[in-house]
């Protein structure tokens, strides 16, 4: 397996203050982590706890309050900069964000297009290879809407790709996807992850999925979120789903969910203590 | 039994079953042919029962109530002599070439307004009070003070239909451009669009659907406008000719310049919804 040499994420101390309706919501609070180059990284915590901020404001979407990100060494986002979203730390968003009005060809293309880093043709003829790869050929002319939502899944992981990011930045991509069709995109994803090797940042709430895919598991605290704890998983790749129902699985889950409900019971107290306001 | 005969056994039982399923799909598939023909026949007959039953009205109620207003009869007489009449295509044109031009300016404005509105909200808030100010003004209102601006009498009457479109063009696009998901924003900027590449790949073809909508309203918009422009300060159109029909006492003829506007109002709408269906293909979703 070819792990990538890029891709080295230092989030160093970073704060995030909400200030909806004047009131200042803390939602993330002198986080720190780091994500190793080539490392499958998930991270899970209760919702609200601020993961999909921290990974606005690593997409360059969100400002920082506090401290500041750096990606191999240079800084991308810091307060004081400005927004700086970009082809090296792409998303894949959780409901989904392919152009409904561009086939699925187009859409990959669309990157290198607009960047200007290849000519129509080679974008096209890139784009098509790497649909072969992700087994999407013949869908190549299709327009999203008629195509089904693993494959747009999918479709998108590959509009990413294309463009050669040091980091994958994945929010909760299968949320919406059902059962089945989730665990038919986990094995591509593990399967994808063997052959690119790519830093890659996945937030979910859902722990056997976290486990079963990543290298390590980081457990936020509820908000504000920072990190509470972190998992190595030392399941060997390539992975297939007799992983989860191995003896080590299911101690890793253990730990995760000990770690994670304790968190889950404080914002939950936490919520009857505001309605109770 | 060896594995031969077992084999050729299965494909007897395959090959039998591809044929019955064949057989099936063909059954399945004729037999919605028809139901789809029957459907369009019901739908043309029922049509054309509803424009019988209007005609008749027509003819009973100018017969008994309404008895100086002219008959179907009366009407396609007159008509008849008088659609090979060059003062009849004279006043089409002149119509056609008011609503075309007033109505192709305001889009050209509007819709590039329109989006910048509703993706800047400092153009927003900059624009808006004018806008909800202006826009309860009906068009027809506008007409005095279009006759001050322009000293022709022509530029007037565009300028009228150009406000019948321009204000409701702008507005879908601005809406059309304010409800998309922010996600594809999002995705654009990471795939490193440029604010004008944005602008062009992501506002423009996700607010396209609305513009549309602006399109055909402004269209319907313009047609009546023109009309009350024609009508009040207008020299040839089909305005025009309705209220001097009027005037000289020819009846059916004003019914014959009712229809007219009618046919090409028609006919400029489903342009608009031709042009939509072309460039809003993405839409259509296969569900067969």
């Amino acid at each position: 397996m070819a792990r990538a040499t890029e891709g080295h994420v230092e989030i160093k101390g970073v704060t995030k203050i909400y200030e909806p309706l004047g009131v200042n919501v803390l939602a993330v609070a002198e986080c720190s982590m780091e994500i190793k180059p080539g490392e499958f990284l998930a991270i899970v915590g209760p919702s609200g706890c601020g993961k999909t901020t921290l990974l606005n404001m690593l997409a360059g979407f969100d400002t920082l309050s506090e401290g500041e990100i750096c990606v191999d060494g240079a800084c991308v986002a810091s307060p004081s900069m400005r927004l700086t979203p970009g082809p090296d730390r792409v998303v894949v968003f959780q409901l989904g964000a392919l152009f409904p009005w561009r086939t699925v060809l187009e859409n990959v293309c669309f990157g290198p297009i607009m960047q200007g880093a290849m000519s129509k043709k080679e974008a096209t003829e890139k784009g098509r290879e790497l649909l072969n790869i992700a087994g999407l050929d013949g869908f190549e002319d299709e327009y999203p809407m008629n195509i089904s939502s693993g494959m747009q899944r999918r479709v998108e992981i590959v509009r990413a790709l294309i463009n050669e990011p040091k980091i994958l930045l994945l929010d909760e991509p299968f949320r919406a996807l059902d059962a089945m069709t989730k665990s038919v995109m986990h094995k591509y994803l593990l399967d994808l992850f063997d052959m690119i090797g790519k830093t890659i940042m996945f937030i979910t709430h859902d722990l056997d999925e976290s486990i079963y895919l990543a290298d390590r598991v980081f457990v936020m605290t509820t908000r504000p979120g920072r990190l509470k704890k972190w998992i190595d998983v030392d399941l060997p790749r390539p992975r297939d789903i007799t992983v989860r129902v191995s003896e080590r699985f299911l101690e890793l889950r253990q730990e995760a969910i000990e770690a994670v409900h304790e968190e889950a019971l404080k914002a939950f107290e936490r919520g009857e203590r505001e309605l109770a306001k | 039994m060896n594995s031969a005969g077992v084999k050729e056994k299965e494909w007897t039982v395959t090959n039998y079953l591809r044929e019955a399923v064949q057989e099936k799909y063909e059954e399945v598939y004729f037999k919605r042919r028809e139901q789809e023909k029957r459907i369009k026949r019901q739908q043309v007959v029922v049509g054309l029962a509803g424009a019988a039953v209007f005609v008749l009205a027509w003819y009973a109620l100018t017969h008994t109530v309404m008895d100086k207003t002219p008959d179907p009869i009366q009407t396609v007489i007159v008509s008849a002599d008088r659609i090979f009449d060059a003062w009849y295509y004279k006043s089409i044109f002149y119509s056609l070439y008011r609503v075309i031009l007033g109505f192709c300016v305001a889009s050209a404005i509007a819709i590039p307004l329109g989006l910048l509105m509703g993706w800047n909200k400092m153009v927003s808030d900059f624009t808006m009070p004018g806008f909800e100010m202006l826009r309860p003004v009906p068009p027809v209102a506008w007409v005095p003070l279009s006759i001050i601006i322009f000293a022709q009498l022509e530029y007037s009457i565009v300028f009228i239909t150009f406000t019948g479109a321009f204000f409701v063009v702008t507005l879908n696009a601005r809406l059309g451009a304010e409800s998309i998901d922010k996600s594809l924003f999002r995705a654009a900027w990471c795939l490193g669009a440029s604010p004008w590449q944005v602008f062009r790949h992501v506002v423009l073809p996700g607010a396209l659907p609305a513009i549309f909508t602006g399109l055909a309203l402004g269209m319907g918009i313009s047609w009546e406008t023109v009309v009350a422009a024609e009508m009040i300060a207008g020299q040839y159109g089909l305005g025009y000719l309705t209220w001097e029909s009027y005037n000289l006492i020819r009846y059916p003829e004003v019914i014959l310049s009712m229809a007219s506007i009618g046919v090409l109002g028609y006919i400029c709408s489903a342009l608009i919804r031709a042009a939509a269906n072309k460039y809003l293909a993405w839409r259509k979703v296969y569900t067969s």
